[in-house]
């Protein structure tokens, strides 16, 4: 009790005072559990959650072709992380396993299907679907297809896989057949044709594919579908309308996540043409770090006009404005974005689990992902983790 | 011309230093208003605030009456043993003692607080801690508040200013100013002076020399404008940035630039 008492208060001085050890045991930790989400499907994509309550038998979910995609160059930053150990040539087997399975379900217009893969060219496209035992055929996605571009052009760039760029060509061609005149999104089983404003995660990567394709159509489509995103942007609030799932106002801190991402990097590899898109991000995140900083935690979303949900944390939500974050601080330099990224991390990172895992929300049965481990989370939490540490470092050798 | 001494927490030694001091110096306050520590109000602000883990350490410790020897506070009580003040820390004694008037409240910015002190007419007030002050308890001064900031002002402003300010590459600085509206350490400066520091230093013990420099620099504010000679200069709001608490992962870091400004310091 005495100990207790004596140690410093809030939590300040002297904790965490080395935190290399910190950020090496939570990246492996989460490395390994995000590793052995592929192991269970024989490495042919990871499961898209564990969960006991939904699967009590096996846990895992079936293998999602969208995370897969996106986590792979989640794992290319940790192989060269962890360069020199022998361990990441299990993780290239992986990549390879995934990459492959990856083209075996492209579909014929390029596109890739929602879902989470059953076998057989069948998927379970909701929770239901896996009491239910209702599997469908694949369905056209483009939210999907966007996310599985990021991870194929990784490995392109890794590996110069040919294979890959046939793939990426002919699914960023399906993503720009998929954009109307007017900016909207309209192949996407999810989404319908509402084309949520966090759809900037799939000009995002059509922009990467661009780089790789060279193809100005692929440009020019991605500009299309962030110009209609930047006439949702509320001059006075910031707020961006129909960030939520479905195209909704009310939308969870991880498509908040995706849409200011997807602006920031979009605005990144537009430079100099992008800078709107930057400044309406900017203005967002400018909102949502006064919030979490003068409360001390990020809530779990946000209807119109920032209207804050306290009620549950998004774990990936919070780790992706993290991302955010850091972005902020490596183009400005201002030190607050990098401690709200800090802060948002060591919450979270406070609420690993011992296998290396996080719940979807704070408290598990939170509204985003109840009982569920999803693995985006997991991703998220690494790339957060690298990103961080790397700032911080290179802030400690930076001299006065 | 009198004064108000304001204050929340009824355990650390501040006040009853501040108050010792005032004394010798002949600049006692006309009253002093004790926001309570433990009420339902501030028990849900500093939950937010703090966590509820840490906000139970707190309350354990402001139960045990041990001083931690590495705390802030213990160079207030050096210094105070220095100057040969008496050794009481309970305000409500010490007050007894001096004859001041003593209000005790649940919040600064209740309507009993507001009323109270629209009765009372206080000229300025002195300000050690007690939560964000709304307008309409800024109003309720002709002089408005003093309050000491232990940071580089306009440039660092809000929370954890001596980190901000070590990080940033500033030399830890205490500014006495003037609290004028809700803008959080934006309003007019009266008096400024650096910390000195030593190569042995670390952030704990600069944040214990400036709570003494706080209270010796509140002093000489409190002075010049019982004298009506206070000058003030003004700021403007573009000038600075407002900092919130500094997360423990960047606390190395400012370590090792307070380390390096140390250095700097020495060789000039």
């Amino acid at each position: 009790m005495m100990k207790l008492l004596k140690s410093r208060a809030p939590g300040h001085y002297g904790v965490k005072a080395d935190y290399n050890d910190y950020f090496s045991h939570k990246y492996e930790n989460a490395a390994r559990w995000l590793v052995s989400s592929f192991q269970r499907n024989n490495s042919e994509g990871s499961s898209a959650w564990k969960s006991r309550l939904y699967h009590p038998f096996r846990a895992w979910s079936r293998a999602y072709p969208e995370t897969s995609g996106y986590i792979i160059p989640t794992l290319y930053d940790y192989v060269q992380f962890r360069e020199s150990e022998q361990k990441t040539k299990d993780i290239h087997q992986i990549i390879e396993k995934t990459v492959t399975w990856l083209l075996s379900i492209q579909m014929p217009s390029g596109s890739f299907p929602a879902g989470h893969y059953v076998g057989n060219n069948h998927y379970y496209l909701q929770s239901r679907d896996y009491f239910l035992r209702r599997t469908h055929e694949a369905t056209e996605s483009s939210f999907n297809s966007g996310q599985i571009l990021l991870g194929l052009v990784r490995h392109f760039q890794e590996t110069g896989d040919q294979r890959c760029l046939v793939a990426i060509n002919r699914c960023a061609d399906f993503l720009g057949s998929s954009i109307q005149p007017d900016g909207v999104w309209t192949k996407d089983s999810y989404a319908n044709a509402s084309s949520p404003s966090y759809f900037t995660h799939v000009s995002w990567p059509l922009l990467e594919a661009w780089r790789v394709t060279k193809n100005h159509s692929h440009k020019t489509k991605a500009i299309l579908s962030l110009d209609r995103v930047m006439t949702k942007v509320d001059r006075r609030t910031s707020f961006i309308s129909n960030m939520g799932f479905r195209g909704s106002d009310s939308a969870s801190t991880h498509t908040i996540g995706y849409c200011l991402f997807g602006l920031l990097q979009s605005s990144r590899m537009l430079a100099p043409e992008g800078s709107t898109y930057e400044k309406a991000a900017v203005s967002a995140l400018d909102r949502l770090f006064r919030i979490s900083e003068v409360a001390k935690k990020m809530p779990g979303g946000f209807s119109s006009g920032w209207k804050p949900d306290w009620a549950y944390t998004c774990v990936t939500g919070d780790m992706q404005l993290a991302l955010c974050f850091l972005v902020l601080f490596d183009s400005s330099g201002d030190l607050r974005f990098l401690n709200s990224a800090c802060r948002l991390y060591s919450r979270i990172a406070d609420a690993q689990e011992v296998d290396g895992s996080f719940y979807g929300s704070i408290p598990p049965w939170g509204k985003y992902m109840a009982f569920r481990k999803p693995s985006w989370v997991v991703k998220y939490f690494l790339d957060a983790t690298l990103h961080l540490w790397r700032s911080l470092e290179l802030e400690k050798a930076t001299e006065l | 011309m009198k004064y108000l001494l304001i204050f929340a927490d009824g355990k650390n030694s501040l006040p009853a230093i501040y108050l010792h001091a005032a004394a010798e110096m002949k600049i006692l306050p006309a009253a002093i208003m004790q926001v309570a520590f433990l009420s339902p109000h501030r028990i849900r602000e500093l939950t937010r605030t703090w966590g509820r883990a840490n906000l139970a350490k707190r309350i354990l410790s402001f139960i045990t009456p041990a001083l931690d020897a590495g705390s802030e506070d213990c160079y207030l009580e050096k210094w105070s043993a220095e100057q040969g003040f008496a050794k009481e820390r309970n305000v409500a004694k010490i007050c007894k003692r001096l004859s001041l008037r003593r209000f005790s409240v649940v919040s600064l910015n209740t309507p009993s607080a507001v009323n109270l002190l629209s009765r009372e007419r206080f000229d300025f007030a002195v300000y050690l801690s007690g939560g964000i002050l709304r307008e309409k308890f800024l109003a309720c001064f002709k002089h408005g508040v003093l309050n000491a900031h232990a940071g580089v002002l306009p440039q660092i402003r809000g929370m954890n200013a001596i980190e901000w300010s070590v990080i940033q590459g500033l030399p830890p600085t205490v500014t006495v100013h003037k609290i004028v509206d809700e803008g959080i350490d934006t309003g007019p400066m009266l008096i400024h002076e650096i910390l000195p520091i030593e190569k042995s230093d670390t952030i704990l013990t600069v944040r214990g020399k400036s709570r003494v420099l706080s209270v010796t620099m509140l002093l000489r504010a409190v002075q010049l404008q019982l004298a009506g000679s206070a000058s003030y200069t003004d700021q403007r709001p573009e000038e600075g940035k407002q900092y919130f608490v500094m997360d423990q992962l960047l606390l190395p870091i400012a370590e090792l630039r307070l380390k390096r400004l140390s250095q700097i310091r020495l060789c000039e």
